[in-house]
């Protein structure tokens, strides 16, 4: 894949919505209607925000550059126009730099994207919910995925942003005006990882969620990072400027020491890879504020010939939660790009947090075609199972290679397009071949011959059973 | 071996690559977390490897004169640059007559080596070539056998050998043996051998309990239950039969016929199969073919007499008796992968010990000796 769709891929994924606080399963409204016309106000009920009593954060960037939806409610993403107040309880989404401020006004929070694929975490889109802030907070959000840069823009001394996680939550003390600290937070499935339907009412951990890596990186000035086990002071580079963990098998955190910035810091328009994907992000973010449902814009991105578009469309869909018309686009598209993208973008949806694997399996559950149940429960997991993809043990199996194989000849296309893409990740000597999970079946039959005989030129198959020698007849014993 | 295969082209592979494969960030840090997702990007390799060869061509130096241009004399300036082409010249022609030399030892290396295979010798480069290539290969394994190997590094039994074969090897060359580790006998049990390869390599794993099997989660279903209970019924039989060496020719078919049979109930139901289960599933299948053949050798009864058996109440005991009846470990199957994990250890603490005791006698055998340098193919 190359590098700059890569990072779009990163960059694109997150979206949210669908898990809220962790333990809260997504809960979609088919029926909202999304506004087309500016909301200048908007609170948890759905309502204009009379009063600033009830805001939370005020949207400062322009129309297109953020999408809202209530956290818990769910329900179509809507744009917001510049100036807007939001008030608690909101999912906010964003692709490309949206901007939002404290309600009063001493921190301003930038969701970032990282469009030249540099970004340690694959983030291309960056969602949090909001919260009015704790006694003593100047700003509260629950970090969903993606990154965040807060700037203490107060006029004066230090601010407070308190950060939400699935599991636990922090404080960060911005020193004194200027002072800027970005935070990230990415999750997914570890590769062998083997999905279980668990009941409604179960308590998330982190050994029931993908593992979900953060950092906290000082840009500028000095930050305070105050947990409930433990505190860290960082300060910008040449500093103890970065701390990083991850939800399991993680070693306690401890401050590292850095030079400088990296450079992944700071966008370079002069980037290859953000060139080539800065104006497709700007058109949807123009696309977004005339047209208001962003469900509709991603659709009309999948039909674009820009295959920079058609990825973003693809991944905009899986952010807003639209597995359906995702799964649509996928299914119904010749382009290869876009089922190769729409696969990663899933693995990226499924890793966003607590309960998302949840929420998607009971959409497979659920997924009709022609009004008829496309999976069973057992092929919902073994999908599930097969997007999460192979851990190091399972790849030195021949065994799955066997299985890759016999699944290109799976009548389900998602089971087919699934195995290729694993298959040309393991194996690129096939990648030539050219099997395409949306041909008919004589087509196919050709290209799997073809894998067959490259796996097998290639020993990834089981060798043959060495030969059957039948039993040497033993001599009979003397008869006394 | 599915391991070995598996992993000795990656071995080679990793012969040829230079330099770090870590990633660098700006800022003078590097990126930890990346490739632990996906499908990794390899391992930083040996440095050299194939490298080096003839060397360019090198050694053109316009502008060698000091200055000659500086005398103001056409003459001198022309003569010195006469001169300077002479030099230029002579060391052209003078390369052309190393290359020239080379070349013809290496036609006369291909004909000394054409020769000797005329001959049927064995002790020739192409040999010589492969034995360092094979010594690197042991020595690459042996490396990652002990440095924190992957899981199926030690689940194939692959790592077991590698250590086991150089503790041998040290304990030859020294007389020295490690500490007093013991092995706890539940660990013994399901530690699975076979008779290092004269009987295809095989061994029993599976089936050593008197043929008793425990199937795994995804074919105790109930579709699958009649050809369970055939397998599990001629299965039975036909170890009884090893025991009392009587086993049949029909007996013997019949197994392979409903192991096949088993093999292809599987295979109607590959679309509904996660895929975890079905690599499970598979792998007792094709564990169950190759031990179901090792039934027909000769030596399959000393199996399940326990002559073929890891025994003994230490690592140093246990060692020596698969030194003295050539054993091999063998395939670990899913129940008895704790115990492989918990006799990997108790090796390694063993083997450890007896390095730190043999120091400098260990010789290239040291955990971080470097693999012998690789000559050149000869028939690349």
């Amino acid at each position: 894949m190359r590098s700059w769709w890569r990072g779009l891929v990163m960059a694109a994924v997150a979206l949210t919505g669908i898990v809220g606080c962790g333990s809260e399963a997504p809960k979609r409204n088919p029926q909202a209607s999304a506004p087309t016309t500016p909301a200048p106000a908007v609170t948890v009920s759905g309502a204009p925000a009379p009063a600033v009593s009830s805001e939370a954060v005020k949207v400062l960037s322009s129309r297109g550059t953020v999408l809202i939806r209530d956290e818990v409610k769910g329900g179509a993403y809507r744009t917001v126009e510049k100036g807007s107040s939001i008030g608690a309880g909101e999912t906010v989404l964003s692709f490309h730099d949206g901007v939002i401020s404290s309600a009063n006004g001493k921190v301003q929070a930038t969701l970032r994207s990282d469009l030249s694929g540099k970004n340690p975490l694959p983030v291309l889109e960056s969602a949090v919910a909001t919260r009015m802030p704790s006694s003593g907070v100047d700003l509260e959000l629950k970090l969903d995925r993606g990154r965040v840069d807060f700037v203490n823009t107060a006029k004066e001394g230090k601010v407070t942003v308190k950060v939400v996680g699935p599991f636990t939550s922090s404080e960060l003390v911005l020193a004194s005006p200027g002072t800027r600290v970005e935070i990230e937070l990415y999750g997914r499935w570890l590769p062998g990882s083997r999905f279980a339907a668990l009941p409604e009412n179960t308590k998330y951990v982190p050994e029931n969620s993908p593992v979900l890596r953060w950092m906290v990186l000082v840009l500028k000035g000095e930050v305070e990072i105050q947990h409930p086990l433990s505190s860290f002071s960082l300060k910008a580079p040449p500093g103890n400027a970065l701390i990083q963990a991850q939800t399991i098998n993680s070693e306690r955190p401890v401050p590292e020491h850095l030079d400088s910035l990296p450079d992944w810091v700071n966008e370079d328009p002069k980037d290859p890879e953000v060139a080539k994907t800065k104006p497709a992000l700007e058109k949807l973010a123009a696309a977004l504020a005339s047209h208001g449902d962003a469900s509709k814009v991603f659709e009309e991105f999948s039909q674009s010939k820009d295959p920079v578009e058609r990825i973003i469309a693809v991944y905009g869909l899986a952010a807003i939660d639209e597995l359906e018309k995702m799964f649509v686009v996928i299914r119904s598209s010749k382009q290869e790009d876009v089922v190769d993208e729409g696969i990663i973008a899933l693995r990226h949806y499924l890793g966003r947090g607590p309960g998302v694997d949840q929420a998607f399996y009971k959409f497979l559950m659920t997924h009709q075609i022609n009004n008829q149940p496309v999976f069973k429960p057992s092929q919902a997991e073994a999908l599930i199972d097969l997007v999460y993809g192979f851990n190091e043990e399972q790849k030195a199996q021949p065994t799955t290679y066997s299985y890759l194989l016999k699944q290109l000849s799976n009548k389900r296309q998602a089971f087919r397009g699934l195995a290729i893409w694993h298959l040309e990740r393991l194996v690129p000597d096939g990648q030539k071949i050219g099997y395409d999970p949306t041909d008919e079946e004589p087509a196919r039959e050709l290209s799997i011959k073809k894998w067959r005989d490259k796996l097998t030129e290639l020993k990834k198959l089981p060798e043959p059973l060495p030969a059957a020698k039948p039993p040497v007849a033993k001599p009979a014993a003397p008869k006394p | 071996m599915f391991c070995t295969r598996a992993f000795a082209p990656a071995l080679l592979a990793l012969l040829m690559l230079t330099g770090s494969a870590s990633a660098q960030w700006g800022g003078g840090f590097q990126n930890s977390w990346l490739g632990q997702y996906g499908y990794g990007y390899g391992r930083g390799g040996m440095g050299g490897g194939y490298g080096g060869g003839y060397g360019g061509m090198g050694g053109f130096m316009p502008g060698m004169g000091p200055g000659g241009y500086m005398m103001g004399l056409a003459s001198v300036t022309n003569a010195n640059g006469q001169y300077q082409m002479q030099i230029q010249q002579a060391r052209v022609e003078q390369q052309q007559a190393e290359r020239e030399r080379y070349k013809s030892r290496l036609a006369w290396d291909q004909t000394r080596i054409d020769e000797l295979k005329l001959r049927g010798e064995e002790a020739t480069a192409s040999r010589q070539y492969r034995e360092t290539v094979r010594d690197q290969q042991r020595q690459e394994t042996l490396n990652w056998s002990r440095d924190n190997p992957p899981t199926h590094y030690i689940m194939s039994g692959l790592a077991l050998n590698a250590i086991m074969d150089e503790v041998r090897k040290i304990q030859l060359a020294t007389n020295m043996r490690g500490p007093q580790v013991t092995v706890d006998q539940d660990v013994l049990d399901h530690l699975n051998v076979n008779n290092g390869g004269t009987s295809g390599g095989g061994g029993f794993s599976l089936i050593k309990n008197d043929g008793k099997l425990n199937w795994p989660i995804s074919l105790r279903t109930s579709e699958f239950n009649p050809i369970r209970q055939e397998v599990d019924q001629i299965m039975g039989q036909a170890v009884r039969m090893v025991k009392s060496d009587s086993l049949d020719g029909d007996t013997y078919n019949k197994l392979l016929a409903e192991l096949d049979k088993l093999q292809k109930a599987i295979d109607a139901v590959v679309g509904d199969l996660r895929p975890g289960d079905f690599i499970l599933a598979n792998r007792f299948i094709n564990s169950l073919n190759k031990e179901a053949r090792v039934l027909s050798d000769p030596d399959a009864k000393k199996y399940f007499s326990g002559e073929f058996r890891a025994q003994g109440g230490t690592v140093g005991e246990v060692l020596e008796n698969m030194f003295k009846g050539g054993l091999k470990f063998s395939e670990a199957n899913d129940n008895d992968r704790t115990a492989y994990n918990s006799f990997y250890n108790s090796l390694m603490q063993y083997d450890t010990a007896l390095l730190q005791a043999v120091g400098p006698l260990a010789g290239a055998a040291g955990p971080s000796a470097p693999a012998n340098k690789l000559p050149n193919n000869p028939n690349p």
